[in-house]
């Protein structure tokens, strides 16, 4: 004869409200098998703990019924509880009585009768759950960060430092990200490069970090402390033990000046063989096999123009992809953003003229190492504009386009404020057409008021279009705070567009098992009690790929990424969650229909036996092959069909 | 062979023969068949701010005419078409409506069912049609005619019910003029409105405004300018002197219906298409 | 930073982190540091971790229980073989660098031995001070009246009547009696009479004859008008200083007299003036000390 110990939380008035907690409690301990009953405010707290503790003691439970929120919010704590009570944790059942009876229902007699019901059919379950035990998996304490911009350099250096081993895998040819674009950082006008290079040296040369720049994640395999991830290293064409970084190559190139330079925003231009930008890191050349001659017609020129100018004889045409295997035991993603691509915001004009241009566009003009040297050029005709005016929130809080903030374009328009004026001195005027100036950072209030007094025109509202006049751009803007229409003939436009996911989000999702959230960003398992984790354990995110956001939030989230991670790397095993899927292996008919429908490819037919297995590092429970078996083979341990028909009845 | 019904609505068969008489030719040229129905009445547009029930009655009632013969709508003018599209709108999402209308529709043994499609003149020829078969006909092509586009607001806007084209970058006109050899060019100004919906109230803006467009396309060196709606090209056309007035140029702009242009390029006799309406210097265009 | 690549296992402790708050980054920060195999010391100056969080209700975007989201963190920083919570304790010294630190807290003494209290709540429920106010509720004036005081006011409030346009008539009578305007039965005045304070307060400070502080038993009034003032009256007054050692506006120690000056009583025949209470005098500058013994003598007569 069962034990059973029903425990009904009022969670403060989120249950109690609704539900009449003392009746329930009194329902409760009548029930065959449940030999004790009690309540209590929050049974999650310390008190609560110890009520439950102290009952398992008094009354010798075999059993634990807490009806209470939802599992997914304190399954895991009231499972502590129960072991440290010194019952089995997996004759915990969680009965919830808030999200699926309190919040969901007004009528407070009729609430309390459907907890009744719920709490009878949890205690009909719990009669029949078994004791599992957990397995535990050794942990691989290497680490991968996938993106190298300042997250994921900062989360490499975090982890390397604390001893364990990272892959750092890039896409672009070299470190740095976007941050590598900017010039200066708000708000405390840092040279962005200044801030970033010593952190880019650091990485190449820690003996705990493996740089692989030029690749791409192709596939990954196995689960939380054993991770095999597939790397795509693309071809540079360029023996990097050779290559010295001289540019040698890239000065010879006979495309040079030709190709749009992606570093540049399109800006300035560059040769089919480049250097990615001046401080890359690694500071190797690398040659674009979508442009060159060579590559693509089998001829240039008599000799390939590199190959003859390259003093170290690095040039290799034969460089073919290779693929790579790495083991790690948790991944870290920081793979960026974009901007939004404008083009197709006609009414801002910036397919329709070279002087409508973006933030990062701007930036580069700004840059010293930039296509104008730090010049400020007007596309069109190379001449210092006489006027600047920078349109804020393009395709930012709009329903037809992104509803969110992008959280940093006020504060880059100020800045931005700045350095015009440094270059441009008092001559030029800046106007900035803005909907709310959000500077909520640390410092921003401080740098907003410190850049009103270098004279910007500012109007609150959205132009609604930018007309291209040929010779200038003319704005019509209506001034909230003046009531009054404003038409400003202007030679540069700038628009501040909106941070969205990288276009390859939606695969790269999809190949990690990640899971994006309505905005196309990469979703956080809890935005307050898990920032940083995915729903795949194991997996984390952090920088722009899960939000927009600054530097500053950035290169915390990257530690707290770190941190998260190294609770995984710093152990030698982990425990393996025993509510997963098994197979009845005399009934198994080797089908391998449960194989096809795992969404987390935990399931196998083993050739030999022929018999269906499963991978319990991978096996998530989510029930698809418990359904999708024909010969009711498959079953989910404590989730079994008698318990379940058991609680059925005792509801009916 | 398409059959359509031809809704004229108000202004095209009272003053602006042209639209009519260009389309009646050149539209049998596309194997269009033209079905006029009795019984049309106003679409409603113009009430709008004012009884917008009684836009949607007389709307629903020129569609449940046409319905009843079982065909498809063609409103040639974008204020009509905008209407009936809006209330074919309203009453295929608003049951209540609905019932509501048709109970008035009732006493005229009129039923709106929803079956019908309303269609513009770009719906006709760029996406029923197809370029392919408007630059077939083409007999005298407009060779090098550089044409400033006015799509007018009506025809574009309001984007979120879905219009016949892009209200920020429509380009379905251009288009149409490249097949039958001419060479539409952007110009600043192109999404501007006409103004003509001011005349009753603020006559001299609303003349201004059509004065500096096409002050804009005079400067800018245009050989012709092209316009789908009746009410656009009654300022364009019909007030292009006074309206040259308020902007203190003289305007000698030549201003077609683009049915006109297509029936020119087809090879049309300029008669047929009530060319000797266009009170803009249209002569100025030679075309062999 | 050691260039080492170290060796990791659960159970190796590589030295122990000091957590100075105990809010939920403090929490964050503990849970992650000893679930990587760090001893934590868990600071907290309050007698519980916590922070601000728990004060909340619900938390923004998504509406969450604060509390909800929380005690989960509470609970597992709380049994955390590697965390040691100390609370009600603050920060006395840091000494020592990065990787060697010695730092000395300050333990307050709770009263109760931690190791016994079993969190039950009933020395709580039986403390005397238990129902002290945390916060400042609505006083009512009348309690700050002595019994008499208060039957004298109802008769003074009953006979001029219990409605704001009293007040001066109310406020005189209580002049009269008390020979000034206690603090206590202003409040009270504003509460029955249904006057905000700040508007009894701006009446009393506005006429000279209401006075805020103890009158003395008698009034001086040297009248310093341009007869009397050339006659004499300046030093008329600075003699009654001298002597009573007060200033005008101020009342004697032994609470006799108070001090005042006025600008003409229209007796400048008698002047230099003093007006006792009601009844004038002429004193001259040399005859002040006189004067004022003659009537300090006759008030003792009277008492």
């Amino acid at each position: 004869m069962r034990r059973i110990g029903v425990f009904v939380c009022h969670c403060g008035i989120n249950i109690a409200q609704n539900v009449d907690v003392e009746a329930l409690t009194k329902y409760a301990s009548h029930l065959n098998g449940v030999v004790v009953s009690k309540n209590y405010k929050y049974m999650c707290s310390d008190v609560g703990a110890n009520l439950i503790k102290d009952a398992i003691k008094e009354h010798k439970l075999d059993g634990v019924v807490v009806a209470s929120c939802s599992p997914r919010m304190h399954e895991h704590t009231f499972r502590q509880v129960v072991t440290d009570g010194g019952v089995n944790p997996y004759r915990l059942e969680i009965v919830n009585i808030r999200e699926h009876c309190s919040w969901a229902h007004n009528d407070r007699q009729k609430a309390t009768e459907k907890a009744k019901s719920l709490i009878r059919s949890g205690v009909a379950k719990a009669k029949l759950l078994e004791p599992l035990q957990s397995s535990t998996i050794k942990v691989n304490p290497d680490a991968m960060v996938i993106g190298a911009g300042i997250a994921g350099i900062q989360a490499s250096l975090d982890l390397a430092n604390e001893g364990f081993k990272v892959y750092l895998i890039e896409k672009e040819p070299s470190i740095g990200g976007r941050m590598s674009q900017l010039d200066k950082t708000f708000p405390t006008l840092d040279c962005s490069s200044c801030i970033l290079t010593p952190k880019m040296m650091e990485v190449a040369n820690h003996p705990n970090i493996t740089l692989h720049t030029y690749s791409e994640v192709s596939g990954i395999e196995g689960s939380i402390g054993n991770y095999t991830v597939k790397i795509k290293k693309k071809p540079r064409y360029v023996d990097l033990s050779k290559c010295t970084g001289c540019s040698d190559c890239a000065t010879a190139c006979r495309l040079k000046g030709r190709i749009p330079n992606e570093f540049d925003m399109g800006m300035g231009k560059r040769g089919a063989a480049y250097m990615p930008f001046p401080q890359a890191v690694p500071l190797k050349a690398l040659i674009d096999d979508k442009t060159c001659l060579f590559l693509t017609r089998g001829k240039c020129g008599d000799k390939p123009a590199c190959a003859e100018a390259c003093q170290q004889k690095a040039i290799n045409f034969e460089q073919k992809e290779e693929t790579i295997d790495l083991k790690v035991g948790a991944i870290i993603i920081a793979t960026g953003y974009d901007p939004l691509n404008t083009e197709k915001l006609y009414e801002y004009g910036y397919a329709l003229s070279p002087d409508v241009i973006t933030t990062l566009e701007l930036e580069r003009l700004i840059s010293s190492s930039g296509p104008t040297k730090g010049e400020i050029l007007r596309p069109s005709d190379q001449q210092k504009p006489k006027s600047i005016t920078f349109i804020l929130c393009v395709g930012s809080r709009d329903e037809t386009q992104c509803t969110w903030c992008c959280r940093i374009g006020c504060m880059s328009a100020l800045k931005h404020v700045y350095l015009l004026r440094e270059k441009l001195g008092e001559d030029v005027e800046i106007n900035i057409c803005y909907t709310d100036i959000r500077s909520y950072g640390k410092g921003y209030e401080e740098f907003y008021r410190k850049i009103r007094g270098h004279k910007a025109n500012m109007f609150r509202g959205r132009p609604s279009e930018v007309r291209n006049m040929g010779a200038y751009q003319k704005v019509d803007i209506f001034d909230t705070t003046t009531n009054k229409l404003f038409e400003i003939k202007t030679d540069l436009i700038v628009l501040v567009p909106e941070l969205v996911p990288r276009p390859d989000a939606a695969d790269f999702a999809r190949l990690m098992h990640l899971t994006q959230s309505g905005d196309g960003f990469f979703l956080e398992a809890h935005p307050k009690l898990r920032p940083m984790d995915t729903f795949v354990n194991g997996i984390f995110i952090a920088g722009c790929c899960q939000g927009p956001k600054d530097i500053q939030d950035t290169v915390s989230q990257a530690s707290g990424a770190a941190s998260r991670a190294a609770c995984i790397l710093s152990k030698k095993e982990l425990q393996i969650d025993p509510l997963i899927a098994s197979v009845d292996e005399e009934v198994c008919t080797g089908c391998g229909l449960c194989v096809e429908v795992c969404p987390y490819e935990a399931r196998i037919l083993n050739e030999k036996t022929k018999i269906a297995e499963v991978n319990g590092a991978l096996c998530m429970g989510c029930g698809a092959c418990i359904v999708a078996c024909p010969s009711n083979a498959s079953i989910h341990k404590n989730f079994t069909k008698k318990q379940l028909l058991n609680m059925i009845d005792d509801i009916m | 062979m398409k059959k359509y019904a031809l809704y004229p609505g108000c202004v095209i068969p009272t003053e602006q023969y042209a639209y009519e008489l260009s389309i009646r030719e050149i539209l049998p040229l596309l194997d269009i068949k033209l079905v006029d129905l009795k019984g049309f009445s106003c679409c409603g547009e113009p009430m709008k701010s004012v009884n917008q029930m009684l836009t949607i009655s007389l709307s629903a009632r020129n569609i449940a005419i046409a319905e009843a013969e079982n065909l498809d709508v063609f409103a040639p003018c974008p204020m009509c078409h905008l209407a009936m599209s809006e209330c074919k709108r309203i009453l295929d999402s608003d049951e209540k409506t609905k019932e509501r209308i048709n109970s008035f529709l009732a006493d005229e043994n009129l039923k709106y069912t929803g079956k019908s499609k309303i269609l513009s003149i770009l719906d006709i020829l760029y996406d029923d049609e197809g370029l392919k078969k408007i630059s077939g006909l083409v007999k005298k092509p407009l060779k090098d005619v550089k044409i400033a586009v006015h799509y007018g607001c009506h025809l574009i806007r309001p984007s979120e019910i879905g219009r016949p084209d892009n209200s920020e970058n429509p380009q379905k006109i251009e288009q149409i003029l490249k097949a039958i050899g001419a060479k539409p060019a952007s110009y600043p100004e192109k999404l501007d409105c006409c103004g003509g919906l001011l005349t009753t109230n603020l006559p001299e803006t609303a003349l201004t405004k059509t004065g500096q467009k096409l002050q804009a396309v005079q400067q800018q060196g245009f050989d012709a300018f092209v316009d789908v709606c009746p009410w656009c090209h009654r300022q364009y056309d019909s007030k292009q002197t006074k309206a040259g007035e308020t902007v203190a140029t003289k305007l000698e702009v030549p201003v077609f219906y683009l049915t006109q242009l297509i029936g020119l390029a087809f090879g049309v006799k300029k008669e047929k298409l009530g060319l000797e309406f266009n009170l803009s210097p249209v002569d100025k265009l030679k075309i062999d | 930073m050691s260039n080492e690549k170290k060796s990791l296992t659960s159970t190796t402790k590589h030295g122990s982190v000091l957590v100075i708050g105990g809010g939920i980054a403090g929490i964050q920060s503990a849970l992650d540091l000893a679930d990587s195999g760090f001893k934590v010391y868990l600071v907290e100056s309050k007698p519980s971790i916590g922070g601000v969080m728990p004060q909340l209700d619900k938390t923004f975007p998504t509406n969450d229980c604060a509390m909800c989201i929380l005690a989960p963190k509470l609970v597992a920083t709380g049994r955390h073989p590697n965390i040691q919570l100390v609370t009600y304790s603050d920060l006395k010294k840091i000494e020592g660098e990065s990787g060697n630190f010695l730092v000395t807290i300050n333990k307050r003494a709770r009263s109760v031995d931690e190791s016994l209290c079993n969190g039950c709540g009933l020395c709580v429920e039986n403390c005397l001070v238990r129902f002290k106010p945390q916060k400042p509720t609505k006083h009512d004036a009348k309690k700050d009246l002595a019994k008499n005081d208060l039957e004298i006011v109802d008769k003074i409030i009953t006979t001029y009547g219990k409605e704001p346009a009293s007040l001066i008539p109310v406020m005189q009578a209580i002049n009269e009696h008390y020979k000034y305007l206690p603090k206590n039965i202003l409040a009270y005045i504003a509460q029955e009479l249904e006057i905000p304070f700040s508007q009894v307060y701006h009446v009393a400070t506005f006429y000279t004859s209401f006075s805020l502080k103890p009158r003395g038993k008698h009034t001086l009034r040297v009248c310093m008008g341009t007869a009397c003032h050339v006659r004499g009256s300046p030093r008329v007054l600075d003699e009654i200083k001298r002597h009573l050692k007060i200033e005008p506006g101020e009342t004697t120690e032994d609470g006799l007299f108070t001090l005042e000056t006025v600008n003409c009583l229209g007796a400048c025949a008698l002047g230099p003036v003093v007006v006792v209470d009601d009844e004038y005098y002429p004193v001259s500058p040399s005859k002040v000390e006189d004067f004022l013994k003659k009537i300090t003598k006759e008030d003792e007569l009277i008492a």
